[in-house]
């Protein structure tokens, strides 16, 4: 069970952006990428389950639809973290951080507590030290383990995330990752979006390739990435190979 | 160790935070009943802090011309400006929070002009609500002008395009609003106009109890509901986007605040006229104070916006002995430079 796509249509602006998406279950304890080429859908269908866009079909989770929850329960279960993280807020990391802990309502926790658990979220992703820091003062990168960070701030069973790593550098793209691995084994579903196939077919237990509103191929990525998919989605030529140590990666050469 | 010790430093850093932001509300707060005192005791007739304290608190005055003064004339006019800054600042913020624009308020954005508009129809056209006595048709028209923008303001709302949009409306409105005001004016006798040039000045003079109480009742039914928001405006201060992500519903948020915007700002416009430059720096100076987290921004904004109109109401009467100016035209040319010297301040600490 966990979250179920049936038929998630979408229109923007007059144009069909999403065609009926359907998906087997993404299961807990389960890291899933969604990857597509450029203006494929991606955002877009993250922002659907997180019921930020009306959509047609429906958005399940343990056979509940979303659409019906209020906003503290959608909030307890789902945590969203958007690509713009941009922020011109004087507000500190710490203070938003309890911001999102309290701003779908809701909550019981008192604000000692709350203190407590932002504290440890910073720690677990090693910016402590960014606590008092203002939130238009970050770089791109700090932006990121910040915004990850507010997306777990109430500890949701399902965590969306929109480029988590785009703007990390290679430490911080691995430390970011393997949390994201880490976060999906203690029984919850996690999608992000990423470009990188390296990177998700290094990461995740599964792959949804979405191409042209609908989903081009859904699986381990180590049996969906071929140079046959890679050449039809993204129109490159392409090897997916395995190094030295046994991981798959891809290489591209040039235009398909 | 050195970890936990640096968190349990932080924690304690942000409950002292707090409290020092708790403190200085209650600061504004006794600022602002310090004001109102203030601006009972002045006046063309002087009356000694401690006479009216007196008269105040039901004790017997030196003169049954001290009590007259201050109950009849002095006490609803402070009273007054104390409500309408506060109407006005707690406007400004939502407007500027929801719009995502720190030049958002109530007059930039064309409701103040709308309301003169109205006016000016009600005054010139003699064209106002049907029943209502004379003395309140000119303040109906101008709250029905001004819920009318809003509702403009609204509708832009509702497309996509977002806050940028609704700006853009209400600059338009506000330039249209202006033309046709002066248009009513073309047409007008110089008795109306001049009768119009002073309400659009703003002003204090002609104060009556029920005009209080309505600013007052909408101040009641809109403030719980601002206070109730907190959380949720300074999600949108973080980013609309990430608010969203933390489970707030944006475009509900905006319908609400700015429905909220349109009954305070038609309430004070309306009875008192055209005061600019309060719901503009009420919020700016009430941020530089507290910070952007509304459980504080908001009452502190309530009230800056009251002090400021409570100090702008003494000067209107000190300014020029003997003349009571319009207190719009003391809000704008006093507070302005005090209002940028903060800011600059402020970016010169900033960059």
């Amino acid at each position: 069970m966990s979250l179920e796509l049936r038929e998630v249509s979408l229109r923007l602006a007059g144009r069909e952006v999403l065609s009926g998406i359907s998906a087997a279950p993404f299961a807990r304890g389960e890291f899933t990428v969604l990857a597509g080429p450029n203006g494929v859908g991606k955002s877009t269908l993250l922002r659907a389950i997180a019921q930020f866009l009306p959509y047609r079909g429906e958005v399940l989770f343990d056979g509940e639809p979303l659409s019906g929850m209020s906003p503290a329960r959608r909030a307890d279960l789902a945590g969203f973290m958007p690509q713009n993280l941009q922020s011109r807020s004087d507000l500190s990391v710490l203070e938003g951080l309890l911001v999102a802990m309290n701003a779908a309502g809701g909550t019981r926790e008192g604000q000692g507590a709350q203190i407590r658990r932002a504290e440890a979220l910073l720690a677990q992703f090693g910016i402590a030290a960014l606590a008092g820091r203002g939130l238009a003062r970050l770089s791109g990168g700090q932006r990121q383990t910040v915004g990850l960070a507010q997306a777990l701030a109430r500890d949701p069973t399902l965590l969306l995330l929109d480029e988590p790593t785009a703007a990390l550098d290679l430490a911080m793209q691995y430390r970011i990752l393997a949390e994201l691995a880490a976060i999906a084994r203690r029984d919850r579903v996690v999608i992000a979006v990423l470009h990188d196939l390296t990177q998700a077919a290094r990461w995740a237990d599964r792959l949804v390739v979405l191409h042209r509103g609908r989903v081009a191929a859904d699986g381990p990525p180590e049996q969906i990435l071929t140079p046959e998919l890679l050449a039809e989605v993204y129109r490159v030529r392409a090897r997916v190979e395995r190094d030295g140590a046994g991981q798959l990666f891809v290489a591209v050469d040039g235009p398909a | 160790m050195t970890d936990t010790e640096d968190m349990g430093r932080l924690a304690e850093g942000y409950r002292l935070s707090r409290a020092r932001r708790g403190l200085l509300v209650a600061g504004l707060g006794a600022l602002a009943l310090i004001g109102v005192i203030a601006d009972i005791a002045s006046g063309p007739s002087g009356l000694p802090v401690s006479e009216v304290l007196r008269v105040l608190t039901g004790g017997e005055a030196a003169s049954r011309g001290a009590e007259v003064i201050v109950w009849r004339v002095r006490l609803p006019v402070a009273i007054m400006a104390l409500l309408v800054g506060a109407a006005l600042s707690l406007a400004g913020t939502e407007m500027q929070t929801v719009l995502e624009n720190p030049l958002a308020e109530p007059f930039t954005l064309g409701v103040s002009s709308s309301a003169a508009l109205g006016a000016g129809v009600a005054i010139i056209l003699g064209i106002g609500v049907p029943f209502l006595p004379a003395i309140w048709s000119v303040t109906a028209n101008a709250f029905l002008f001004a819920l009318g923008s809003l509702a403009i303001l609204q509708m832009a709302a509702g497309f996509r395009g977002g806050p940028t949009l609704v700006i853009l409306f209400g600059i338009a409105l506000n330039f249209t609003a202006g033309a046709l005001l002066a248009l009513v004016q073309f047409v007008a006798s110089a008795d109306a106009l001049q009768q119009l040039v002073f309400w659009t000045m703003g002003s204090l003079a002609n104060v009556r109890w029920e005009g209080i109480a309505l600013v007052a009742v909408v101040l009641v039914l809109t403030v719980p509901f601002s206070l109730r928001a907190s959380w949720q405006l300074t999600a949108l201060r973080i980013g609309a986007d990430q608010a969203q992500g933390f489970g707030v519903d944006v475009a509900r948020l905006r319908r609400w605040a700015l429905i909220r915007v349109s009954l305070l700002a038609a309430a004070a416009v309306s009875i008192v006229g055209v005061i600019g430059f309060v719901g503009l720096a009420g919020p700016h100076i009430a941020r530089i104070i507290v910070g952007e987290d509304h459980r504080f921004l908001t009452p502190a904004s309530i009230l800056t916006g009251a002090v400021l109109m409570s100090f702008a109401s003494i000067l209107s009467k000190l300014l020029v002995p003997g003349i009571l100016l319009p207190i719009g035209i003391v809000t704008s040319l006093v507070g302005l430079p005090v209002f940028f010297a903060l800011i600059l301040r402020r970016a010169g600490s900033l960059s």
